[in-house]
């Protein structure tokens, strides 16, 4: 009979399974009692840091108006039984999760954690085996996890925290919403959302989504460079602290990668003494994080110290490589604020113009290529910058105004002429009103 | 009430007015049996559309006159829809591929499939094939045309393709060889005079000869523009009057007055407010092909000989990189900023000589600069097509002798 599944022993950490639950007062079961004894702990997630995790609410570096703002959403589920939905937002490592736990363990609220799991193959009597698809599991994990109540403390309150909201619904956010209909409007249930991705959270939780459902959002900060400091020096108070500047400069805000890039360094043995090196990698490190207007900044306004160029453009340039498109765009679009000098402008935008054509090619090796010869071709082409401030255009989408018209006719320079001459001729204007009228003179 | 240029379309091929002996041969290609694929290319407003109508009806004869419109629908791999006009009659179907899009490679081989599975009803009174006509094939992106290439052969034995282009330049080789490949040149002057006055005759109108010869030269030799410039003449004053206004297109005057903000001054605030104009004149729709001729046509007007072979050059590169890539206003406003650029230069250069010789220089290449230009373009990337295009303009007369032997020599290597 091993296809039949207890209802209540799969709540169990199976090692096959990435499925975790963390129960912050109970053990889970009796086959999984080393694990999940401890609270607020897992066995084998290797991103937490289980030593350095905050325990009480003032250990937090996250700033206290937004842990109050948490607090107060707790405090409202615990009192009250109407459903309701917390959504915390943030860039990764700013402890959105961890002030979310210190807090339910503060005020005795159970909190039950989704953790990303694949698509599993199940056993049945009758079709044989089959895939459970990832929605119908997370669908049976919210239904179980809220409405009944584990016997070990049947008397806490219940949050569900989710941290990765399956694929299928970031895909479809349609079908989330109607998810989110079904499930989240019954009493007593409380769902806290956890997401990074600022459009992603657009998608899911549009403004009606969010009226609708009662839904209180946070929105977290980056951790200030003084908390990332003294969190180090607190956490570390033996090592050497003249690599904290380095790691607490280039981390931008994620705690978790400061922790983690420190522990490494100090396993390593590779606590640098000499601050040149430090220098170095904090270089090193900040390039993958540079967001897209620093990087524009960087080429646009170009930084020369003694004829030299401060910022590299290659690598600049390298760091959009996921988004090549819309850099170059970008640069097409702002480039020509900053040059004083049209012979300047002449060899920049032959740069783009070909940097443009390469981009058309889906090859990786011509995207990093086209990458490189427009930050170097606007970056060194210009010789003296205008440094004044200018607003950042997006590039512009040129939107064809007479394209569904022009499939009246054969072809697009019959409709040119027609329409710059039909117009004139006002017995076929009169009958060719509805189009005609909607295109406009040239401004 | 239908324009003029629809009314007195010639219907059949032995009523055309110009190219006659080409109209000869394509009756005989009719008569002889074998058809082959076609490929119709020309400048715009040739009458390359009048030609591929009337041979339709000398093959199918009045049936292929019977149109109607019908909207196809396709499903890309993505399910994604597009939707496109066609207008079909029980002999052939006309289609715009490019109206597609980056989609046009489904659109050319599932209509191709669905036309050709189907055969004739009856065979025994006419061909046995269908016609396939695709337009501005050029716009076919390459992707298109290799899949154009296969369906082609393999369905040679149902259908027929006629393709009609602008230029051959875009369209890949391997098409080129497959079709027979029918030039359609722009009428002369004379010409258009005859067909203009043809076309009032009809109508019942007189039409002076000077006014029948300014419509010609303003028309760029485009029929179609000359006969809808006529209809505007008559609608703004009649009885007509030899030295009366005649409405350029608007496009063209922007394109002038964009010339003339360059020409003013160079500077990266000055490339600003062209590329403002740049993106006005392509949300309207206008082709690029147009906006570049416009364009260097104007600015040739104030450069010497020398300087326009540069700038020639210039478009020709800045328009085959736009053809190879995506986005039509880095290319443009490249080109802009280069010519300004080289400009700036110029200007820098004359300086030491006097004021006077800037504006003498500018009075006599107004005369002569305008053809020459808009060639180029053409010439640095398909010489054969250009060389053909460009014959009539060879009797024009040579510049001023001041301007010396290089210069007539490079006029006429351009435009010979």
């Amino acid at each position: 009979m091993s296809w039949v599944q207890s209802k209540f022993t799969d709540f169990v950490v199976q090692p096959s399974k990435k499925r975790k639950f963390e129960r912050s007062h109970e053990s889970s079961s009796s086959n999984d009692d080393k694990t999940s004894n401890k609270p607020l702990k897992n066995s084998n997630c290797a991103e937490d840091k289980p030593k350095w995790r905050p325990r009480v609410k003032s250990d937090l570096v996250v700033n206290s108006k937004k842990v109050g703002e948490v607090e107060s959403w707790l405090v409202y589920c615990k009192t009250r039984e109407q459903p309701s939905i917390l959504l915390l937002t943030g860039n990764p490592g700013c402890g959105k999760l961890t002030t979310l736990k210190v807090l339910c363990s503060e005020l005795k609220i159970n909190l039950i954690e989704w953790l990303p799991q694949v698509a599993q193959r199940k056993y049945d009597p009758e079709g044989g085996e089959y895939c459970q698809s990832l929605s119908s599991i997370f669908e049976e994990f919210i239904v179980r996890a809220t409405r009944y109540s584990n016997i070990l403390n049947a008397m806490s309150k219940r949050i569900v925290a989710v941290k990765d909201i399956p694929n299928c619904y970031l895909r479809d956010p349609v079908t989330f919403h109607e998810f989110l209909n079904k499930y989240a409007r019954v009493h007593q249930v409380h769902l806290a959302f956890i997401l990074t991705d600022g459009t992603k959270v657009r998608s899911l939780f549009p403004d009606h989504v969010k009226q609708s459902l009662n839904v209180h959002s946070v929105v977290f900060n980056p951790i200030t460079l003084k908390g990332v400091k003294d969190t180090l020096k607190r956490l570390f108070p033996n090592k050497c602290h003249s690599y904290v500047d380095g790691i607490s400069a280039s981390c931008n805000g994620d705690l978790r990668k400061a922790i983690t890039s420190f522990e490494f360094a100090s396993k390593t043995g590779k606590l640098p003494s000499k601050k040149s090196k430090s220098s170095k990698s904090e270089n090193d490190d900040k390039r993958d994080f540079l967001d897209i207007f620093h990087g524009l900044g960087r080429i646009l306004y170009s930084k020369r110290e003694k004829g030299k160029l401060v910022h590299d453009p290659v690598a600049v340039g390298e760091s959009f490589f996921t988004s090549p498109d819309l850099f170059i765009g970008m640069l097409h679009e702002n480039y020509l604020h900053t040059f004083s000098s049209i012979h300047d402008v002449a060899k920049a935008g032959d740069c783009l113009s070909s940097a443009e054509v390469l981009l058309d090619d889906m090859k990786d090796s011509s995207r990093t290529l086209s990458l490189t010869i427009a930050s170097c071709g606007v970056m060194t082409n210009n010789s003296a910058p205008i440094k004044k401030f200018q607003q950042m255009n997006k590039p512009r989408k040129v939107v064809n105004v007479v394209s569904e018209f022009r499939a009246r006719f054969s072809d697009s320079n019959v409709f040119l002429d027609v329409a710059t001459y039909g117009r004139q001729i006002p017995s076929y204007a009169q009958e060719n009103n509805e189009w005609l009228s909607r295109i406009n003179e040239l401004k | 009430m239908s324009l003029w240029v629809d009314k007195y379309r010639p219907t059949s091929l032995q009523k055309l007015d110009f190219h006659l002996s080409q109209a000869q041969h394509l009756r005989n290609l009719v008569n002889q049996g074998d058809f082959p694929h076609l490929l119709f290319y020309g400048p715009s407003g040739a009458g390359k559309k009048t030609r591929i109508m009337a041979l339709l009806r000398e093959l199918y004869g009045q049936g292929v006159e019977r149109l109607r419109m019908e909207q196809m629908t396709f499903t890309t791999p993505s399910n994604k829809k597009v939707d496109i006009m066609t207008v079909a009659s029980n002999y052939h179907i006309e289609v715009n591929p490019s109206d597609a899009g980056i989609h046009d490679r489904i659109v050319v081989m599932e209509l191709i499939k669905n036309s050709a599975q189907t055969h004739q009803l009856d065979t025994s009174g006419q061909r046995e094939f269908k016609v396939i006509l695709l337009t501005e094939v050029d716009r076919l992106s390459k992707d298109a045309q290799h899949a154009l290439r296969r369906t082609m052969e393999k369905y040679v034995a149902t259908c027929r393709i006629i393709l009609c282009a602008n230029s051959i330049s875009q369209v890949i080789p391997a098409i080129k060889s497959r079709c027979l490949a029918i030039r359609v040149p722009a009428p002369s002057h004379q010409q258009i005079v005859a067909v203009l006055q043809n076309v009032c005759k009809k109508e019942g109108l007189s039409l002076p000869s000077e006014l029948a010869e300014k419509i010609a030269q303003k028309s760029d030799r485009n029929v179609r523009r000359a006969i809808l410039m006529c209809e505007t003449c008559k609608v703004q004053q009649y009885p007509f009057t030899p030295d009366q206004n005649v409405m350029e297109p608007d496009w063209q005057i922007y394109l002038r007055e964009t010339a003339k903000i360059i020409l003013s001054e160079q500077s990266p605030k000055k490339l600003m407010d062209v590329r403002k104009r740049l993106y006005e004149l392509l949300t309207h729709g206008i082709p690029t092909d147009i906006i570049f001729k416009g364009l260097l046509t104007e600015l040739g007007k104030s450069c010497d000989m020398a300087l326009k072979t540069k700038v020639a050059e210039l478009a020709a590169k800045f328009e085959h990189q736009m053809h190879n890539g995506s986005k039509v206003i880095f290319h443009l406003e490249a080109f802009v900023a280069s010519f300004m650029s080289l400009y700036l230069h110029y200007l820098e250069d004359s300086v030491g000589s006097s004021e006077p010789f800037l504006t003498l220089w500018g009075q006599h290449r107004r005369a002569e600069a305008v053809g020459a230009g808009a060639s180029a373009v053409d010439a640095s990337k398909d010489t054969k097509e250009a060389v053909t295009c460009r014959r009539p303009n060879a009797c024009r007369p040579p510049p001023r002798a001041a301007m010396g032997k290089t210069h007539s020599w490079l006029n006429h290597g351009l435009c010979r």
